[in-house]
């Protein structure tokens, strides 16, 4: 029971502690958010409460991370390069890059990859199971749950159907994975079924779990938990005061200027 | 014998289509018997589990239906409006769509039925056990069940409704994609819950239905047209040329028939199902 207990506690910080990092995203200039996403990569392999909960998970939160860095940097790069504004820092091939775009590449895009980040951490560190139990046991309805562990489970299967449309394509000759272009040509052309078929399974599974009863609204959670423990933690707290003394700051700064 | 299921000239229509799914149904089925429904493609036998099961009343309010139908005594004036889980389980044709995907190990799967229920332990503990000692899938309870075969994810699937310890369960085609092997298995075990509740499964192949029921009910573009008992159907079975694949059945019955020493050489698993 105190296991459980404690499992719930650390969702709960977990979220408090995801929620201080989006309020920084939008706050903080971009070289402190270059910080907090370095910070975020040290606590995920150093803190407990932000270790990913499988080794599968591990791989899948390195491989997100990945994708979100090269569009952070793709985005630093368009930007350089479209966004006129300032010196030049720098000319490859005779193509100009400007330091006011880099500037407005990096601010949007480190946004985004600590955004990215901190869900990243959130979802590795907690298996679906348990983030279920924890909201119902927040008191939200079961059919919000049911929303939202649809398209969770949506989001977590999407590369292995990705993958598996692949693996056909290449089955008929198609050069899928020779290059990045080649991808995504392939990937537009497969966008629409794989969002149609992702949807007709959505409808489908959400059937089969209201054959399973999962509509009751009194239902139990695991080992019948529901409204045991709905107080906040010393670190959650912590997490929150912090995050409202930024958002607090930045009001003060905005107003002083 | 008390009938669990009984449908009264049941038509169903679905909102938008000209065609009747279901075109006046009736027929009875026996509590604690297992009913196998026969058919081709679109013969209307997925749309006739979704009405016992309550999904078509519930999913479907604008259709037009007819008739009726009963489940243990209760007679619904068309088909149910609510889905009439616990009491009637449906297993969906897809086994991994009836698996969460948010439950780690075979065991939390089917404990999150029973959260469902409210049914918190030591119950909760014994029912699993009892599923799964009945399905033989005990051996699976700590595995994850998406990493499991065919054939064990879809005992799995059975199991999961299985632990509400439903009145009617219903299977939609569960011999589907499986090897004979795995056909086999799921035939034993299906087999020894014949007494704890009645069974009707549909199935579009003869493999399953033949080692497993002792009622059958034949459907085409959602008429029915044949319901009697195993030696009535394998009598019947010429019939349905076209309709099911009975060629190899009828080679065999026909061999029986002009030879009955070949009975001998004949797969003794197989043997026992043949007239």
């Amino acid at each position: 029971m105190s296991n459980l207990l404690n499992q719930i506690q650390l969702i709960g910080d977990r979220l408090s502690f995801v929620l201080l990092v989006v309020v920084c995203a939008f706050v903080f200039p971009w070289e402190a958010n270059l910080c907090v996403f370095l910070l975020l990569l040290i606590l995920q392999t150093t803190s407990s409460l932000l270790r990913p909960s499988s080794a599968k998970a591990g791989l899948l939160f390195r491989r997100f991370v990945r994708y979100f860095l090269l569009l952070t940097l793709l985005m630093v790069a368009v930007n350089a390069l479209l966004l006129r504004e300032g010196k030049i820092i720098a000319e490859v091939f005779g193509v100009s890059l400007f330091q006011g775009g880099a500037i407005f590449g990096l601010t949007t895009g480190l946004r985004l990859l600590v955004l990215a980040t901190a869900l990243g951490i959130l979802f590795g560190s907690t298996p679906l199971a348990e983030f279920a139990d924890y909201l119902g046991n927040v008191g939200l309805p079961s059919s919000v749950v049911l929303t939202l562990l649809l398209s969770l489970y949506f989001v977590e299967t999407l590369p292995h159907r990705i993958s598996r449309i692949f693996t056909a394509q290449e089955a008929r000759g198609v050069p899928v994975r020779s290059n990045l272009f080649a991808r995504i040509r392939v990937f537009s052309i497969l966008l629409m079924p794989l969002m149609l078929s992702s949807i007709i399974e959505s409808i489908d599974r959400g059937m089969s779990l209201e054959l399973r009863g999962f509509h009751s609204e009194s239902r139990i959670s695991r080992e019948g938990l529901v409204g045991v423990r709905r107080t906040i933690s010393r670190r959650s707290a912590f997490f929150l005061l912090l995050a409202s003394a930024v958002i607090t700051l930045r009001l003060a700064l905005w107003l002083t200027q | 014998m008390a009938d669990a299921i009984s449908l009264e000239r049941l038509s169903f229509r679905y909102p938008g289509s000209s065609k009747a799914a279901l075109d006046e149904v009736s027929f009875l089925v026996p509590e604690g018997s297992v009913c196998a429904v026969l058919g081709p493609s679109q013969a209307g036998k997925t749309t006739l589990l979704y009405a016992l099961a309550g999904v078509l009343g519930s999913r479907f309010a604008n259709a037009k239906v007819a008739g009726g139908l009963s489940v243990h005594d209760e007679y619904f004036d068309g088909v149910p409006r609510s889905i009439l889980f616990p009491r009637v389980s449906l297993v969906l044709q897809e086994s991994r769509i009836q698996i969460t995907g948010f439950r780690s190990t075979v065991r939390e799967e089917l404990a999150f039925t029973l959260q469902n229920l409210q049914i918190a332990e030591p119950e909760s503990a014994e029912r699993i056990r009892d599923a799964a000692e009945a399905l033989a899938i005990s051996r699976l309870l700590d595995r994850n069940p998406l990493e499991l075969s065919g054939g064990e994810l879809h005992r799995v699937a059975i199991a999961t409704v299985l632990v509400a310890r439903p009145q009617v369960l219903l299977l939609d085609e569960p011999a589907r994609s499986l090897d004979s092997n795995s056909v086999f298995q799921l035939s034993r075990a299906l087999n020894s819950l014949r007494k704890s509740q009645t069974t009707l499964f549909t199935d579009a192949d003869l493999e399953l239905p033949l080692q497993l029921a002792d009622q059958y009910i034949v459907l085409n573009r959602g008429k029915v047209l044949f319901t009697g008992n195993r030696g009535e159907f394998i009598n019947s079975l010429n019939h349905f040329v076209g309709l099911l694949p009975v060629d190899d059945w009828l080679e065999i019955t026909g061999h029986l028939r002009r030879n009955p020493a070949i009975r001998q050489t004949i797969d003794p698993r197989i043997r026992r199902f043949l007239p």
